[in-house]
């Protein structure tokens, strides 16, 4: 065998492991894939006991925001950004533990974004001056507890 | 296939693919047209024709509001080679108006086009734009990056013809934390935290709005904004950068924190917890505030006399040259004013506004010439400040004094005496705005070399420039002003007052 033979069957092997790697299984280590939940933004889904964990890949105002989102027993109970490219004087406050806490509530209803102030448990208050990163990721979200009744259907 | 066929292929896939990732390759254009406001006339310019023009390449830098320097190397047309074409020069104009594709506007201040250029940018560090930022971005050199406008739509040229009413005088000053008070406060998520606000709707049912509202900042930022943007916000009262003009529905760029003033129509809402950190500290008493004329004078407000009224309705009229010895000070969480050496009946508690008292604002409208009085042009050059001299000119004394009324009696060369009522401005309050706190002596010296000299002592509050008598402005021909004095005869009155020695 030729030594162009090597390379190709190397590269072939890398693309193999390549293929077969998970990027995002770290937010779910002893988590179940269940890829037939994985649709549109929702990129991955996870059951790891009763959560379900989900990843997001979706835009904000620029393209390439990323986040996870972990439901469980109804109620989203943690919230993640994986990465972003928003500008970070407007929108860089989504990864403040502030604007995750303001996440974690009861998926009995899907979330709606408002714009001074919460009334309601599911309304989310828009992060000021980054409406339409807010807007995305509360889509994002109201997908992940869309997928998450349909799974415990 | 053999296999060296196979990889062969593998590769140019994945040279072609990373071929297709380079956007510099792609071809720039965008349907449709920038509108362009001219003073004159309207016009519309395709974008694709924007694109072709001569572009230039230059290093800008832009500052974001929490003051971080973002240097970029950009494409594109300068304005104000695009407006040569038209024969407007960039510098001639009041501001220039963005106008994003969202809404999003802002002016562009005179002040920054008398030195720098805008330009109309597709490119930055050799990346065009995305769909969001497309077609053009507004940008200028160091400056904020509120007014590097994306997704550009129109560039209107702003002329002098709008500031008649931006410049109109205040006559009151409305507290913008005690008028707070008296409407519904209403929740307003601010990032992290909640804090409290009111609507501007409903703070402009306190006044009568005109339609352009200027804010000053107390940085000295200043803007300009039209009431149909300030009827969508809110001013927040509390917590971080208040007073703010925020709304959720207007970009970040448009908001304007640590209000001073905010003025419209006949009124100045000023905040009083940041006049307290701008204006110079004074002491009446105990009690440590900020000096009410200045807070009073950067409001434009101008009278003889000041009525003062808390927020529950109780009201002293207090004369202008007894308002410079008053302070504002906190109370609590509340705002008083005192001042020094009247009774206490004049202090006011929970203080709601200042206006300029009616029957004395006829007398300023007259002193600034409108009417059947037109004052005429002087200049006084006061010598022997700690700083070295100044003139003094008709302008500033309309601006900066109170125009006081003094009855003297003058003494004609046959012995004849007569009751004349004389309009100027204190001597004693002229050299307070010159800061002279201490002097032996002035030496008033007439442009025909007359001389005469006066002790502190003489210089009293009964010694004014006088620039009316008897309801006449004070001819050219005697020299526009005239130093008078009650308190002596009227040989020792100067005119023709061309410099003012202070010793």
């Amino acid at each position: 065998m030729k030594a162009i033979h090597y390379v190709v069957v190397c590269i072939l092997i890398g693309l193999f492991f390549f293929a077969s790697y998970d990027e995002f299984q770290e937010y779910s280590s002893n988590g179940q894939r269940v890829s037939s939940y994985e649709h549109g933004i929702i990129s991955r889904v996870y059951i790891e006991n009763q959560k379900m964990i989900q990843v997001v890949e979706t835009d904000g105002y620029n393209k390439g925001l990323n986040f996870v989102v972990t439901i469980e027993k109804g109620r989203i109970v943690d919230f993640e950004i994986i990465s972003h490219q928003e500008t970070e004087d407007y929108a860089g406050y989504i990864t403040e533990e502030w604007f995750k806490e303001r996440l974690l509530v009861s998926c009995v209803e899907s979330l709606k974004v408002v714009k001074l102030s919460k009334e309601n448990e599911n309304e989310i208050v828009a992060v000021t001056g980054a409406t339409i990163t807010t807007d995305s990721i509360v889509n994002g979200v109201n997908n992940c507890i869309e997928n998450y009744w349909r799974y415990l259907k | 296939m053999k296999l060296k066929h196979f990889s062969l292929i593998l590769v140019l896939l994945m040279l072609s693919m990373v071929g297709c990732s380079n956007q510099e390759t792609a071809d720039l254009s965008y349907d449709g047209n920038l509108k362009l406001v001219l003073p004159d006339q309207t016009v519309e310019i395709a974008y694709n024709d924007i694109y072709a023009m001569t572009s230039v390449t230059e290093t800008l830098k832009s500052v974001t509001s929490s003051g971080e320097e973002i240097t970029t190397e950009v494409v594109g047309i300068s304005l104000s080679q695009l407006l040569e074409s038209y024969n407007i020069g960039l510098k001639d104009l009041q501001g220039v108006r963005g106008i994003a594709g969202d809404g999003y506007a802002i002016d562009v201040p005179g002040e920054i086009l008398t030195d720098k250029d805008i330009y109309l940018i597709w490119s930055e560090d050799g990346e065009f734009y995305d769909e969001k930022k497309m077609p053009l971005r507004m940008a200028i050199h160091d400056e904020r990056a509120m007014y590097w406008v994306s997704n550009l739509m129109e560039v209107h040229c702003l002329i002098n013809q709008a500031t008649a009413e931006e410049t109109s005088v205040a006559s009151q000053i409305v507290f913008l934390e005690a008028a707070s008070k008296s409407l519904d406060m209403i929740d307003i998520t601010y990032y992290e935290a909640v804090d409290k606000g009111v609507s501007v709707p409903d703070l402009f049912t306190l006044i009568n709005p005109s339609n352009s509202i200027k804010f000053i900042a107390t940085d000295n930022f200043e803007k300009t904004e039209t009431l149909e943007t300030l009827n969508q916000g809110f001013i927040k009262m509390t917590g971080e950068k208040a007073p703010l003009f925020m709304s959720p529905d207007l970009p970040k760029g448009m908001h304007v924190k640590y209000i001073l003033q905010m003025q419209t129509g006949d009124t100045a809402f000023v905040s009083e917890s940041n006049a307290l950190d701008v204006y110079t500290s004074m002491t009446v008493d105990s009690d440590q505030g900020i000096s009410l004329i200045e807070l009073i004078d950067q409001a434009g407000l101008k009278a003889d006399t000041y009525t003062f009224t808390s927020t529950d309705g109780y009201s002293v009229e207090v004369a202008g040259r007894d308002v410079k010895k008053g302070i504002l000070v906190k109370d609590g969480d509340m705002y008083k004013v005192k001042f020094d050496g009247l009774p206490k009946n004049t202090t006011i508690k929970d203080i709601y506004s200042i206006s300029a008292s009616s029957s004395q604002a006829a007398s300023t409208q007259e002193s600034s010439g409108s009417g059947n009085l037109v004052l005429n042009p002087w200049t006084i050059t006061f010598t022997g400040l700690s700083d070295g001299s100044f003139d003094f000119t008709n302008e500033k004394a309309e601006r900066k004094l109170e125009l006081v009324t003094l009855e003297a009696t003058k003494t004609s060369k046959d012995g004849a005496s007569y009751d004349q009522v004389w309009q100027g401005y204190r001597i004693k309050d002229v050299l307070d705005f010159l800061h002279v706190e201490t002097f032996e002596e002035i030496k008033v010296i007439a442009s025909d070399g007359y001389e005469m000299t006066f002790t502190s002592d003489q210089v009293d509050d009964n010694m004014i420039l006088g620039v009316i008598v008897d309801g006449e402005a004070i001819s050219v021909d005697k020299g526009s002003v005239q130093l008078v004095s009650s308190s002596m005869t009227s040989n020792f009155w100067v005119k023709y007052i061309a410099t003012i020695e202070v010793k």
